[in-house]
């Protein structure tokens, strides 16, 4: 047993190993996850909060350069304004206008060291270009006076493009530039995106004639909204710089402190968990966390599950204890049931086969069968079916086996045996168990079979072909007192056989859900010749019959028989028969001294039978049991007459003549004498001392 | 079983060879009941008699009663032991 449990527990390790091994596996995998999971989310939060940063700085620094630009171009404006005014009141532009058409104010064209002055102007204020229009509201239409770049190149192209009175028709002139051409300032911008770039522009008013304020000339710069958008990241990334640094530094310290209360307990908490899992030392599984959080709640319920397992754990080892020692109990009882019952029995004796097998289904079963030699010439067979399974079973069965064993050995007869085996029971029988028993015994010399049943199945002769045969069934020994169970008695002839069964045979069911039935067992047992024979054909037919499915019941089978025997004869009650008598005894004793006394004592007995019995039968029968006895014995079915105990009167000389001398011979003459009657037959045994006394 | 008589005048002897058993003890009480009935004094000879049994030794007893001098002779051992076993030996003239 305890072998067995370790090679089960080797297997279960087996088992789990693998499984373990992934488990850990996962464990391993469901880390990097974990420490990923937290590497990303601290990522994306840092993603996250520098676009946020850098978006919101991008915003700050745009509308603070607006605003920047807003206010100094007021500043510039008039610096520039006062500049070019500078260079058109210094008469230097006082030239006669290149058209006939008059005007009250006329502007001459630049010079070119204007113009690249006006361009190192534009270069240092910032802006993209620079230029002077006088604007006709009514025709929308503007005219160019200069324009200038602080783009080297650009200057080129404009010179051609734009060059000294230009007229350009616009379709909409933007709003400041209109209040500029009135002598207002207007602090707005207007954005252009046209085959010079794109630009934001601004305009200011030029005063030339004090008289008409409010009739100037336009001076307009535009900048470069890509130059702008660039010194705005510029300034945006520079301003976030630090933002950024906090931020960093923030989660770091955000990291820092999950690490350390957040994911340092779950680490610990996963770490036991494992240990649990893989069966570690769980005196020491409790994380006896003193934390105030959510994470100490998390180890107070850790704690209190480990010690529920732990107590579970202890619980099923008390229960894995207790199992074993039932299992190793129940073994212990599978093995004196075996050695009580064996498996199989087959026992060959002059005038006796015997065969008997039990198979039990489940590990303890309540069938059993005893079958034993009595003495030389007698034996005993018992078959019998214990109510219930397992240990209470097994026991019961065992008192009732040895309690009729005991008592068949000392001779007692079935009935007796079955009555006073019931009354033992029914005395001390708690549990209230049963047992149906048919308790034989047969006489190997004569045939002779003597019975009692309590409760058992009906047994089956065997005589060529097979027949139940059914005595009084009696009751089932446990249940009540005063069972009055009565004895049976037949006599076999040589070369017929009795079976016994138990129910497990004839209630035996196939996968159709059918019985076994009678009919198939007389069938199975037809023509059988000898006891190994009959119990072998009928439990084959019985295994077929199972096929695949489980045999569910135990399975007890008991023959004997009856085997033809030369010693043997079988006597009409005539006196010749006497002769046969005599030479069988000649045969089995030839060459003794004391031969006709033996034959002297079979004759008084077989002229007694012959006289007065009114037998319509005798058998005879002699054996030798060992080298120097002999063994007699000599059955009737006439009227009962004891020889033995029978008071035989005492005579006086004169009337030995009327008999009375022929007992007293048989009594000199033999070693022993006894009777029995036996149902209707009387029995008479004999043994003789071959050595001469 | 043989049964050989031979009467002289009051006198008889009967030899008998064989079995005295159960079946042929009548016929010895048979022969001595034919014997004329002047015999008074019968031998029995069981010189050749292999064996007796209680019906025989009945017999026996029986013929000792009716005759005036009965004797028994050439008794075998064998015989004799079944004689003793019954004690009729001690009442019967035995030779």
């Amino acid at each position: 047993m305890k072998k067995d449990i370790n090679a089960k527990d080797q297997e279960k390790s087996q088992e789990l190993t693998p499984s373990a091994a992934e488990a850990s596996a996962e464990a391993v995998k469901k880390g990097k996850q974990r420490k990923r999971s937290v590497l990303a989310f601290v990522v994306a939060a840092f993603v996250i909060s520098t676009v946020v940063t850098l978006i919101s700085c991008w915003s700050v620094s745009m509308a603070g350069k607006m605003h920047e630009i807003r206010s100094d171009s007021s500043d510039k404006a008039k610096t520039v304004a006062n500049i070019v005014n500078d260079i058109y009141s210094s008469g230097l532009l006082l030239a006669p206008p290149p058209t006939d058409e008059p005007t009250e104010r006329y502007y001459p064209p630049l010079s070119e060291k204007r113009k690249a002055m006006l361009q190192a102007l534009c270069d240092s204020f910032d802006f993209k270009y620079l230029y002077l229009l006088s604007l006709d509201e009514q025709k929308s239409n503007i005219t160019y006076l200069f324009v200038v770049s602080s783009d080297p190149a650009m200057n080129v192209t404009l010179e051609k493009e734009r060059p000294y009175g230009t007229v350009v028709h616009m379709d909409s002139i933007p709003e400041s530039m209109i209040s500029a051409a009135h002598g207002k300032i207007n602090n707005t911008f207007w954005e252009d995106d046209n085959d010079f770039g794109k630009t934001y522009g601004w305009a200011y008013p030029l005063v030339m004639d004090d008289e008409n304020p409010d009739e100037c000339l336009v001076i307009a710069a535009e900048f470069d909204v890509d130059q702008l958008n660039g010194e705005v990241i510029n300034r945006a990334l520079l301003m976030s710089i630090p933002f950024i640094v906090i931020l960093i530094v923030n989660l770091l310290i955000l990291l820092f402190i999950i690490r350390r209360k957040i994911l340092k307990p779950i680490k610990t908490i996963s770490t036991k968990m494992n240990s649990f899992a893989d069966g570690g030392d769980l005196s020491d599984e409790r994380l006896n966390m003193t934390k105030n959080d959510e994470i100490g709640e998390i180890a107070n319920s850790f704690d209190k599950m480990s010690d529920d397992i732990k107590e579970y754990i202890d619980n099923i080892n008390d229960l894995t204890t207790y199992r074993v020692q039932t299992n190793t109990q129940m073994e212990i009882a599978e093995r004196i049931q075996y050695g009580i019952v064996p498996e199989r029995t087959e026992i060959s004796e002059k005038g006796l086969s015997a065969c008997a097998i039990e198979k039990p289904a489940k590990l303890v079963g309540g069938d059993f069968y005893d079958c034993f030699m009595r003495d030389d010439t007698h034996f005993c067979m018992v078959m019998g079916d214990v109510s219930g399974k397992g240990i209470t079973a097994a026991l019961f069965m065992v008192m009732v086996k040895t309690a009729i064993r005991e008592k068949l050995v000392s001779g007692m007869g079935p009935a007796d045996i079955l009555n006073i085996v019931n009354d033992e029971i029914c005395a001390t029988n708690p549990e209230g168990l049963f047992a149906t028993v048919f308790v034989a015994e047969l006489d190997t010399m004569t045939g002779l079979l003597r019975y009692a049943n309590a409760g058992h199945t009906a047994p089956v002769i065997i005589s060529g072909k097979a027949e139940y045969y059914r005595p009084d069934p009696g009751i089932t020994v446990g249940l009540f007192e005063d069972a009055g169970i009565v004895e049976g008695s037949m006599l076999l002839k040589p070369g017929e056989g009795i079976v016994l069964y138990t129910d497990g045979v004839t209630e035996a069911v196939n996968p159709d859900d059918v019985f076994y039935g009678e009919d198939r067992l007389l069938c199975a047992l037809e023509g059988s010749s000898g006891a190994a024979q009959a119990v072998n054909a009928l439990k084959d037919s019985i295994m077929e019959f199972y096929g695949e499915r489980e045999q569910f019941d135990d399975l007890t089978i008991l023959s004997a028989f009856y085997t033809s025997s030369e010693e043997t004869l079988t006597l009409k009650p005539e006196l010749e028969e006497m002769e046969r008598i005599t030479r069988l005894l000649r045969s089995e004793a030839g060459g003794c001294r004391n031969l006709m006394q033996i034959i002297l004592a079979c004759e008084e007995i077989f002229a007694n039978i012959v006289n007065y019995s009114e037998a319509t039968m005798s058998v005879f029968c002699c054996r030798r049991l060992e080298d120097d006895v002999l063994c007699v014995e000599m059955l009737d079915d006439g009227i009962a007459f004891d020889p033995v105990s029978a008071e035989i009167p005492k005579k006086e000389f004169e009337d030995y003549d009327t008999g009375g001398m022929g007992i007293s011979l048989v009594k000199q003459i033999t070693s022993s004498v006894s009777y029995k009657r036996v149902g209707t037959f009387n029995v008479l045994r004999m043994t003789f001392d071959l050595s001469g006394k | 079983m043989n049964i050989e008589k031979t009467v002289n005048g009051t006198t008889a002897v009967i030899s008998l060879e064989g079995w005295l058993d159960t079946k042929t003890a009548p016929e010895l009480g048979a022969a001595v009941s034919e014997l004329p009935a002047e015999v008074k004094e019968l031998t029995l000879d069981l010189a050749k008699t292999e064996y007796i049994s209680s019906a025989g030794l009945r017999q026996i007893v029986a013929i000792h009663k009716k005759m005036d001098s009965f004797i028994v002779k050439n008794v075998s051992p064998e015989l004799m032991e079944i004689f003793k076993m019954t004690g009729i030996n001690n009442r019967l003239n035995m030779q």
